[in-house]
């Protein structure tokens, strides 16, 4: 497994995560292939129950059953250079790897913290779990991890529980937790979601310094368009379970090579003039029609019974392949070259 | 948190008091005259009139209520009337097994249920879960008695390997106590595991779904430490309630358990006094066992102040 570029942290290639329920299958991931290079942000976006969840948890191996991943490779670099695949890895060495050298960052702040420990407690349980140091050290890492994340009076907070705390302090403790080893890849699911608009600025802000400071590489699962504009440099757009386009952020909102990602952003004005102001205004276009059910998908194109450019061919298998529309933009459209 | 304990306290006395009233009253309204009782069937009206005001029983019941009331507050229950001794002496006498044979019984329980329910729990769904489900309906529906009756039947006559009955002679030593204590509390504490299993697997069903303890998978811990650190510590409120409850249960239960098991304890002294209408006994035993009732009701939610930072009244 020596074929990763010298920059890439994390390769997804092919990855399949089903869950079997009963007799049917639901193939929430099926086929998704991406790469995150060193200090590179890449935003995966889609409508809800596209699969950005799911895909973020197969990384982490943190599905609960009966999800599993029944295929392909997620090739990781380990901080000592060596190749892992981590749809493979026994679970102790995959123990090695979780919080220390990928960490994550929940969709819900209010309710990923335990109740019932001290922040300070739960921040230093990373740190005495993956690092050969004792408790006060512990501790005081964890009190400079809170004033990294900006929490006012850090001393005192270390000792407050979760319920003592806001939700944008709840995350800020999250991000602190998440950083508190300097992993070499976040993997952050909607993080700002559930925050009001002031904080999920902040919230932005603080990880893009954060990053520029460690160094390190963040996989950031959102809904919101304004977010994608501000923070990535490359967006995976998934739909139904697969990646449909893939390309550099600002060539992604100049032109869209794929008609969902264009109707996703089809009522923003103008994205790239628009970006770092309130992102709220950027989210994800309704497109009209569901998202199908990923326990039976249609033949051809999952997109086609949306899709305004539909044509015989997209409803009959197989269906479109990945391929590149145009240099580092890849689409999973027949018609991309009239889009 | 001491405004909080205070007001609890205060409501423990109220309790108490409603408590005292209720056995005070049911006491006297249930039919049959102790005194005629006493004197046997061959007894005058004269005789059973002069006992009757020799124990204070001819005076209105008010009368008697605020006598009663006057006694207790100085910690006197009264004299038995068969036992020539005073109640609280009685109840002390026989305090001993009851106190053993209810704090050996939830041990038990507890070191049966929590582990199967907690891994059941945690392979729900599975075989393991299955049978230990099934076993706890089927152990529920056990009387702890007929279970009392089996295990002599098996452990102390077939293998002779306990005592049948009783608890040592006047002087024996904490081992044989132990020894005749070891069948009444494996059989209430089998019955008993039932519920606290019951409990302890859908209290951990409702936690291990929860967002922190993926949070805490996410840290990269071992399955052991996320399930009881995590995820048993936020389960436990319900389960000490149900433990604690448990114990209340076994203490007023112990009626039938030491009768079959020949203890001298509480409950045999409450068989006896109920026969021969031996009030002030009869309500020195329902007293008590209401306090303790009221004390472990105290005890679990002074336990809730100690598990969940954000239980603060
Ligand atoms: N535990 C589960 N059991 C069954 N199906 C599941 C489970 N978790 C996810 N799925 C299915 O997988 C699909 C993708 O879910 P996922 O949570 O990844 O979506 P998402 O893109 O993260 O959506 P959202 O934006 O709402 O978070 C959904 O259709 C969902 O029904
Ligand atoms: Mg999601």
């Amino acid at each position: 497994m020596t074929e990763l570029a010298a920059d890439v942290v994390l390769q997804v290639e092919d990855l399949r995560t089903h869950f079997e329920l009963g007799r049917r299958v639901a193939k929430s991931v099926d086929g998704v292939s991406f790469s995150v290079r060193r200090g590179e942000t890449v935003a995966v976006v889609g409508e809800s129950g596209s699969g950005k969840s799911v895909t973020s948890l197969s990384i982490m191996r943190l599905l609960a059953p009966p999800g599993r991943i029944i295929g392909g490779r997620i090739l990781y670099r380990r901080r000592d250079g060596s190749m892992v695949d981590i749809a493979e890895l026994p679970e102790k060495a995959m123990r090695a790897v979780r919080g220390r050298e990928i960490a994550m960052i929940f969709q819900e702040p209010m309710t990923s913290l335990n109740p019932l420990f001290t922040v300070g407690d739960q921040i230093s349980e990373m740190i005495l779990l993956h690092e050969p140091v004792g408790r006060a050290a512990a501790r005081a890492r964890a009190k400079r991890m809170l004033e990294l994340v900006e929490i006012p009076a850090a001393e005192r907070r270390l000792d407050d529980y979760p319920h003592q705390m806001s939700g944008g302090m709840r995350q800020r403790v999250m991000i602190a937790l998440a950083l508190a080893c300097t992993p070499s890849l976040l993997i952050a699911d909607e993080p700002t979601t559930a925050l009001d608009v002031t904080i999920q600025a902040q919230i932005l802000d603080l990880l893009r310094r954060l990053q520029a400071q460690i160094g390190m590489s963040i996989l950031f699962v959102t809904h919101n368009l304004g977010v994608v504009a501000e923070i990535a440099h490359e967006v995976v757009v998934m739909y139904a379970g697969r990646v449909v386009e893939q390309a550099p952020v600002t060539r992604l909102f100049e032109r869209q090579k794929h008609p969902y990602t264009r109707g996703l952003l089809a009522c923003i004005p103008d994205a790239s003039r628009d970006r770092g102001a309130a992102g709220e205004r950027l989210r994800l276009n309704p497109i009209p029609g569901n998202v199908p059910n990923v326990t039976a998908l249609p033949a051809g194109c999952s997109f086609a019974a949306r899709c305004p450019y539909v044509v015989d061919v997209c409803t009959k298998d197989p269906g479109p392949p990945l391929v590149a529309a145009e240099v580092a933009h890849l689409s999973r459209c027949w018609r991309h070259e009239a889009l | 948190m001491a405004r909080y304990i205070l007001q609890r306290f205060l409501g423990m006395l109220a309790v108490m008091f409603v408590v005292v009233t209720i056995v005070f009253v049911i006491v006297r309204v249930a039919p049959g005259d102790p005194a005629a009782v006493m004197l046997g069937p061959d007894a005058t009206a004269q005789d059973v009139a002069t006992l009757r005001a020799r124990l204070g029983l001819d005076q209105p019941l008010v009368v008697q209520y605020v006598y009663f009331l006057g006694q207790l507050l100085q910690g006197d229950l009264g004299q038995s009337i068969f036992l020539d001794r005073p109640v609280t002496t009685a109840l002390a006498e026989r305090a001993e097994p009851t106190f053993f044979l209810t704090l050996f019984s939830i041990l038990i329980a507890s070191l049966i249920a929590l582990p199967i329910g907690i891994y059941a729990a945690y392979r729900r769904g599975s075989l393991f879960d299955q049978a230990a489900t099934t076993a706890a309906m089927l152990a529920a529906s056990i009387p702890s008695f007929w279970l009392g009756l089996i295990f002599i039947q098996f452990f102390a006559v077939r293998f002779g390997l306990f005592p049948v009955s009783g608890y040592g002679g006047p002087d024996a030593g904490f081992l044989v106590r132990l020894q005749h204590l070891a069948l009444p509390a494996l059989a209430l504490g089998v019955v008993s595991s039932a519920l606290i299993l019951r409990f302890t697997r859908a209290s951990m069903l409702d936690v291990l779904g929860d967002d922190y303890v993926r949070t805490a998978r996410s840290k990269g811990m071992g399955e052991f430490r996320v399930v009881m650190r995590h995820a048993f510590k936020n389960a436990l409120i319900p389960i000490l309630t149900v433990i604690g409850l448990t114990a209340a249960l076994l203490v007023s239960g112990a009626v039938i358990t030491e009768t079959v098991f020949g203890l001298p304890g509480v409950g045999n002294l409450v068989v006896s006094a109920v026969l021969r209408r031996d009030y002030p006994v009869i309500q020195g035993a329902l007293l008590v066992i209401a306090a303790l009732y009221v004390l472990i009701n105290f005890a679990i939610d002074m336990l809730y102040l100690v598990v969940d930072p954000r239980v603060r009244y």
